[in-house]
């Protein structure tokens, strides 16, 4: 046999001419540039406008800044980096203590507490706010329960570090979520060591186990702190009615509470708080640059020993148990009780109150109905578009040979740096800058964009780590046989990639389901969300239809996260 | 057929230089191992020569097709280049099956149903896994996978086979059975190969040429005869086969052969082509099985040069043959020898024309 042969070959040896490949990884480029850069520059330019930026005769200037910095806003300031700081405390220590508790001790129904605790983190938090609300509010039903046993009003949420607990309980699941992955990954051996040097199980866990999980530790603390401080529910529901301003809540009431909006304020609000939000960032960045010390490098793959807790284990079961009891389940549940009923209250009794009124409400109003569909279509929409789009991404910055492929994946991370609340004053100002965009007012694809903006860091965070586990050479042979870097892309990796794509798929569900901070400002009629119709329904006193359209929302979620695991086996948060 | 030309290759890694300025021909059909030790550049070269890394300066052209050019900027990507490579992890793709993986390449030259179906009957045949086309790739043994590899990259019948250690994962037995097999097939379909490898018992058993390569360069170049026997420098020697080495000082020029002084002043007669003045530094490579022991000076007929009476300080018992450690002064070396001398003591008996002469590094 000789190889000679007469049948067709690739054209050899060429330089192509028109190169698809480029056309692709550049179209995608010029995408991600656009979405991240869509909101980001028309509140730098506003920041530095003396009127709204459609106006012709806006000038440039520098004194929106100096009528920024008042006294009223430096107490916004004082009352913003208390409650950060509270919310990120609370929130890290029952994150650290959990994950130890889950991961690393001989705690029992260890995974079911493990459930529990990362739970809330597929919920909103202005649903955990109204849960928080109906039970611990001023005339919440433990509240009153309490009360009438002590006499007294025993807490009072409607102060900053009122709303630091709640907001602190909210994002203790974010903490948990790093601590734990952290804390399972750990190498025994490690632990043993030190064991077997003579260091007690106590001086173990304080010398090792704890500076082991150090980059979880710092990776989290500063997502929280972002994240408090560009929270808007909590400061709202607990701050507005005793007029506690946060950063955020000062620039909603800016915009709505006023009849002709100082767009100019706004954007100088805006583009300081990006300001510190990105220095955060870049703290961060600093932060885990040498987290490599940390990494356990442990050759076969080990069951991490657990620390036996002796008679503390029921101490400690019964101390998770309480918060998992009044920090989720009462919160979640009593939404859901307060949903069905007219009022709930401890002064009479439940079946008394009954009623599927709250649900009727909200089937007998076409605009209630819509911002559920809404809500699912973007869901869905959005999570497809976002997963094609954040894959291809992936793709080019990882696994092409694109000159500025590493400038892509930082377009694609930066917008972790962007509050969801700058990101709809952004896409806002830009849509009275260019009119063009106007059509997209009223429609659900302006949230899709502005959603598959916000969340590209958290798609590529499941798609880029599965794409580095497929190894290089299965691509490389596909070049050597002659596929080109697109035909390569779509036959050997997206295949391979599916599981990661459904992954990133159900992760944009769920954010998109519970987003609303990003839609606050850009909603219209005809674009409604279940979280806008909530936050107006609260606005009018309406409790009774918030927890109804809160419980419907959960209710997705749930039936959501159990299918797409148990059915469709998709890997969601670990 | 084509002939692949290699000039004046470059490839920095910041400040290290891993390929430096590599040139090598290799004929149509020829079999071309690039050997040396990790990090020496060879597998910079293939994936160079197979467009998957872009070199910073040379030419690589495989008949008049010029893949890469440093100075008309010119560099046609691996898929344009119609060359076939064998990965190391075989890198077949796990969510296709043996023939889908076949079927892939040819798919992708628009080969009509029929003649791909013939191609990849014929190629399986080849490899001898007929039976083997509906399995994944994770239902294979990796051998298997290792022939597999083979007929993925044979099956749209490449112009240039570039295989980078294909059998370093299949163990001792299966990697010489392997071997043999992989040269039968490749006189079979006489491709023009380039094999990459650190062991050099492959290279010699596979190649009709051997380039050595050592940081970045070619150190030798020759067929495995001429590399074994007569390596250009201490390195070759050391890393092809094991080699003795004496340091010493020439004493004596004779019609020749050269007289050394090593160690202690003991002295060694070493045949020698090189043009050598008295008192050069020089280095003396002997291999081990080219040494004899003996218990008496006068063994075997030879005459009485470079004998050395010698103290046996190590036996490694090899199962073919045993390695002796001995020392004779201050230098020690070591004899294979298929029987051990029976005292602590013996000859040792070194043959003139075994021994190679190189220039110490320091006199040139």
């Amino acid at each position: 046999m000789t190889i000679q042969s007469e049948a067709p070959r690739l054209p050899a040896a060429t330089v192509p001419q028109f190169d698809r490949n480029l056309a692709i990884q550049w179209g995608i480029t010029a995408i991600t540039g656009l979405l991240v850069l869509l909101p980001l520059l028309p509140v730098f330019y506003q920041a530095f406008l003396d009127r709204p930026l459609y106006d012709s005769d806006a000038a440039l200037t520098a004194a929106n800044f100096g009528r920024l910095f008042t006294a009223e806003f430096g107490h916004v300031i004082g009352n913003t980096v208390w409650f950060a700081i509270g919310t990120t405390v609370i929130a890290q220590v029952v994150g650290i203590v959990g994950a130890i508790l889950v991961g690393r001790t001989d705690l029992p129904f260890r995974t079911a507490f493990g459930e529990l605790l990362l739970w809330p983190l597929f919920l909103s938090h202005l649903v955990m706010a109204f849960g928080w609300f109906t039970m611990y509010g001023p005339s919440g039903y433990v509240t009153l329960v309490v009360q009438s046993i002590i006499g007294v009003t025993p807490w009072n949420l409607y102060t900053v570090t009122g709303m630091a607990v709640v907001g602190g309980v909210a994002q203790a699941p974010l903490a948990y979520l790093y601590c734990i992955a952290s804390a399972s990954a750990a190498d025994p051996n490690l632990e043993n060591a030190a064991r077997s040097a003579g260091a007690s199980p106590w001086t173990v866990l304080r010398t090792v186990t704890l500076p082991l999980m150090r980059p979880a530790i710092i990776y989290g603390t500063i997502m929280n702190a972002v994240i408090a401080i560009e929270m808007l529910s909590i400061p709202l529901v607990f701050g507005g009615p005793v007029q506690i301003e946060l950063f955020t809540t000062y620039l909603y009431h800016q915009v709505f509470m006023s009849a002709t909006p100082d767009y100019s304020l706004v954007a100088a609000a805006s583009f300081f708080l990006l300001v510190i939000v990105m220095l955060l960032m870049a703290l961060q960045g600093m932060l885990m640059r040498n987290a490599g010390r940390f990494v356990t490098v442990g050759g076969k793959a080990s069951r991490p020993g657990r620390f036996p807790l002796g008679p503390w284990r029921w101490v400690a079961f019964g101390a998770l148990l309480f918060y998992v009891i009044f920090g989720v389940v009462v919160v979640v549940g009593g939404l859901v009780l307060r949903s069905m009923t007219v009022l709930l209250t401890p002064l009479m009794p439940i079946w008394d109150l009954f009623t599927w009124g709250n649900y009727q409400m909200i089937a007998g109003y076409e605009v209630y109905v819509r911002s559920i569909k809404n809500t699912i279509l973007i869901s869905v929409i959005g999570g497809i578009l976002g997963t094609v789009l954040i894959t291809f991404i992936a793709l080019v910055a990882t696994r092409s040979e694109f000159r500025f492929k590493r400038q892509l994946e930082y377009l694609a991370i930066s917008p972790r740096a962007i509050p969801g609340i700058i990101a709809g004053i952004g896409i806002f100002y830009a849509m009275s800058y260019f009119p063009p965009l106007g059509w997209l007012r009223n429609t659900i694809w302006l949230l899709v964009i502005a959603y598959i903006m916000r969340y590209l860091p958290t798609g590529f965070g499941a798609i880029a780590p599965a794409l580095s586990q497929i190894s290089a050479d299965l691509d490389r042979s596909a070049r050597t046989v002659g596929a080109d870097w697109w035909r390569t892309s779509r036959s050997i990796l997206l295949s391979l990639l599916k599981p990661a794509m459904f992954s990133c798929f159900a992760l944009l569900f769920i954010h998109f389901l519970k987003e609303y901070v990003t839609a606050v400002f850009l909603f219209a009629p005809g674009s409604e969300v279940i979280g806008t119709t909530m936050l107006q329904f609260w606005i009018q006193g309406d409790n009774g239809p918030v927890s109804a359209l809160a419980t419907i929302q959960i209710l997705i979620t749930v039936i959501f996260v159990y299918v797409a695991r148990k059915a469709l086996g998709v890997r969601i948060y670990g | 057929m084509a002939e692949l030309r290699v000039e004046g290759l470059v490839k920095t890694f910041g400040e290290v230089r891993a390929v430096d300025d590599v040139s090598f021909r290799v004929a149509d059909g020829e079999f071309l191992t690039l050997l040396g030790p990790s990090g020496c550049g060879k597998s910079t070269t293939l994936a160079a020569i197979a467009g998957l890394d872009r070199p910073d300066q040379g030419l690589i052209a495989l008949g008049g097709n010029v893949f890469f050019d440093g100075t008309k900027r010119r560099f046609v990507p691996p898929e344009g280049r119609e060359i076939g490579l064998v990965f190391q992890s075989y890198a077949l793709w796990p969510h296709m099956t043996v023939w889908n993986n076949l079927d892939f390449p040819l798919k992708l030259r628009k080969i009509p149903r029929a003649e791909r179906a013939k191609r990849i009957e014929e190629v399986l045949a080849l490899v001898e896994m007929s039976e083997y086309g509906a399995r994944y790739p994770h239902a294979l043994s990796g051998g298997q996978q290792q022939r597999v590899a083979l007929a993925r990259t044979l099956v749209y019948r490449p112009s240039l086979l570039l295989l980078d250690e294909p059998l370093s994962n299949l163990d001792a037995k299966l990697r010489e059975r392997a071997r043999t097999w992989l040269r039968h097939l490749q006189n079979q379909v006489g491709v023009t190969t380039v094999y990459v490898t650190h062991d050099q018992s492959e290279a010699l058993a596979l190649s009709d040429r051997v380039a050595v390569m050592n940081q970045g360069k070619i150190v030798q170049l020759a067929d495995p005869h001429t590399i074994y026997e007569h390596p250009a420098d201490p390195f070759v020697a050391d890393f092809i086969g094991s080699s003795n080495f004496f340091r010493g000082t020439v004493t004596g020029i004779a019609n020749g052969s050269v007289r050394i002084a090593i160690g202690d002043g003991q002295p060694l007669v070493a045949a020698s082509p090189l043009r050598l003045r008295d008192g050069s530094k020089v280095t003396v490579s002997v291999r081990p099985e080219k040494i004899y022991l003996s218990d008496s000076p006068q063994a075997n007929g030879s005459d009485a040069t470079n004998v050395f009476p010698v103290r046996i300080e190590e036996r490694t018992y090899l199962g073919a043959h045993h390695t002796v450690l001995v020392r004779v002064g201050n230098d020690s070396f070591r004899v294979d020898c298929d029987t051990l001398p029976a005292g602590e003591t013996a000859f040792a008996h070194i043959p003139p024309e075994s021994c190679i002469v190189f220039q110490a590094q320091t006199d040139r």
